[in-house]
């Protein structure tokens, strides 16, 4: 069981997508995301067929990435469990659907060309976090106000 | 015994110095034995022959090879082999594979800044006199070009889509019927603009010469990709009962049809329309009613997306290297914002079909008129970005003026 957010936890979705046929029949994907939860970013290198890195960053270091996907943890967690009772989001937790839906978006970026990754390749990212449904992911505690 | 008979066959006649297979062979294929007869006279090999037969090769060519007279000798020319191209390039395969960007190595990667040459001549290949004009009007590299066009090509094939069995469409449920009209129009108006834009960039892309290869592949894939659109869309309409909704107005597409030249003609699409259709999909995606449009809008908005990253890229380049067309560039976006505002206020159809798709119903078409003002700053929001990236800054302070009042915020 992988914690999430953690390292481990990225990395063991990273294993499962790339080990999946389906992330490669999507065709190729250059891109790097960035993902913000609470006070922890990570970031995700897409290269031709294959998530090929995931590594701990700075939240500073965000700004180097295509773009990052920021929302309130309640709403990642929301997001994975519902990927996972059925391998695949409801229509309402897609990557798009929350963009579309939360007001100052949910992915972002300075550089609205380097933004446009996440359309781009949005087939990609979210069959990304659609492996997350073959492991068993452990969510911390509500925090605190 | 059955020994024999193989000797036999192998045997050459004692007639000619034919072999008994190459004899039957040559009658089976209707070549007259005196041609193969000359042909061994004048010291072809048997096995060439053979070769010949079996590909196909007609009596005539035969004689035509054979231009030795009564000694047979084949004489090739060889010239076309010898030409002063550059030789021993192996492009090195990638992680991608064999990607057209990849065979840039040497002097094939060399894209001149003109390209004159008026005849379908790959680049790279020996000039041959007398070749045909096409009769190309675009020579200049900065009027078409984008440093991400071979990426861009290779990826359009990768990520490509079939509409009709890509998209679940059995997941499509019966709706209310206000909603089935709402989105049977704006897939009625979806499929004019693709449209639109198959007649314009099939106008322009016999305009560019063959020097930029990666112009004229790119732009057919998104002649496809508008195809798929239109089909995708017109099925869409198809599919629950709604049927087409009414033509729209058209003033957005009239620029795109009267551009005067490529990149007034690339601005108008590229950036300005492209940019607002982008986030029209993805509206339409996030508020899909079933998973048939989850993935056609989804699906939709990749292709859009990488038509954007060009248009983007390529009006960077240009600025780059003509800087004194930026201004020119400018008006150019200022009258695709013209017609955009125009259709707003025009297209009716469009505008109360939206409003009912974001409120949920014809019920609630005050909640999404409020949404829809909400829809439009982000979408113009997007669109200034992309501006900005392509290396125009602070455009939103020359926007159109009736397009600039989107970026107030909506009356609670």
């Amino acid at each position: 069981m992988a914690k999430f957010p953690s390292i481990e936890w990225f990395k063991a979705i990273q294993d499962v997508a790339n080990g999946d046929d389906r992330l490669r029949k999507l065709g190729t994907c250059d891109a790097v995301m960035g993902v913000k939860v609470r006070d922890k970013a990570y970031e995700i290198t897409f290269e031709a067929f294959d998530c090929t890195g995931v590594r701990e960053i700075s939240e500073a270091d965000l700004a180097n990435t295509d773009f990052y996907l920021d929302m309130p943890y309640e709403t990642w967690r929301e997001m994975l469990e519902n990927i996972k009772q059925n391998g695949k989001p409801d229509r309402q937790y897609t990557l798009n659907t929350i963009d579309f839906l939360a007001p100052e978006g949910f992915a972002k970026s300075d550089d609205q060309s380097k933004k446009d990754s996440f359309y781009r390749y949005g087939q990609t990212f979210q069959q990304f976090f659609n492996a997350s449904a073959e492991i068993d992911t452990e969510f911390a505690a509500p925090a605190t106000a | 015994m059955v020994q024999k008979t193989e000797k036999k066959s192998a045997a050459t006649s004692a007639t000619n110095g034919i072999s008994d297979a190459l004899r039957r062979k040559a009658i089976s294929k209707n070549w007259p034995l005196v041609v193969v007869e000359r042909a061994l006279r004048g010291g072809v090999k048997e096995e060439l022959l053979h070769q010949a037969l079996d590909a196909g090769m007609t009596p005539l060519q035969a004689r035509e090879m054979m231009v030795g007279g009564d000694h047979g000798e084949i004489k090739l020319s060889m010239a076309w082999a010898k030409v002063d191209t550059e030789r021993g390039i192996r492009a090195e395969i990638g992680k991608k594979g064999l990607t057209i960007d990849a065979i840039n190595v040497g002097s094939y990667a060399d894209v001149p800044d003109l390209w004159p040459d008026q005849t379908m001549r790959p680049r790279g290949a020996y000039v041959k006199p007398g070749a045909v004009s096409m009769g190309y009007t675009i020579y200049s590299k900065a009027e078409v070009w984008a440093d991400n066009l071979g990426e861009l090509y290779e990826e359009a094939i990768q990520r490509r889509w079939r509409p009709a069995t890509d998209i679940p469409w059995d997941t499509i449920e019966t709706l209310p019927k206000d909603r089935e009209r709402a989105i049977g129009q704006i897939c009625t108006e979806l499929c004019e603009y693709n449209y639109a834009v198959i007649l314009a960039l099939g106008k322009w892309v016999r305009e560019v010469s063959y020097g930029f290869h990666e112009v004229k592949l790119f732009l057919s894939t998104v002649l496809f990709d508008a195809g798929r659109h239109y089909e995708a869309f017109r099925k869409r309409a198809l599919a629950n009962g709604s049927g087409l909704g009414v033509q729209a107005t058209g003033d957005r597409l009239m620029p795109i049809r009267e551009a005067m030249c490529y990149s007034e003609m690339a601005t108008m699409v590229f950036m300005v329309n492209d940019s607002f259709v982008l986030s029209l999909y993805q509206l339409l995606a996030a508020l899909a009613q079933n998973d048939a449009e989850v993935k056609l809008f989804t699906l939709a908005a990749q292709d859009k997306a990488r038509h954007l990253a060009y248009g983007v890229e390529h009006t960077r380049f240009l600025i780059e290297h003509q800087p004194e067309r930026r201004d020119e560039i400018r008006r150019y976006l200022l009258k695709g914002e013209e017609y955009i505002a125009k259709d707003r206020v025009a297209d009716t159809p469009m505008r109360e079909a939206l409003a009912i798709h974001l409120g949920g119903g014809v019920k609630q078409i005050g909640e999404g008129f409020r949404r829809l003002d909400d829809f439009h700053r982000r979408q113009l929001q997007a669109y200034l970005g992309r501006v900005e990236a392509a290396g125009l800054e602070n455009h939103q302070d020359v926007l159109w003026p009736e397009l600039a009042a989107d970026l107030q915020p909506a009356q609670a």
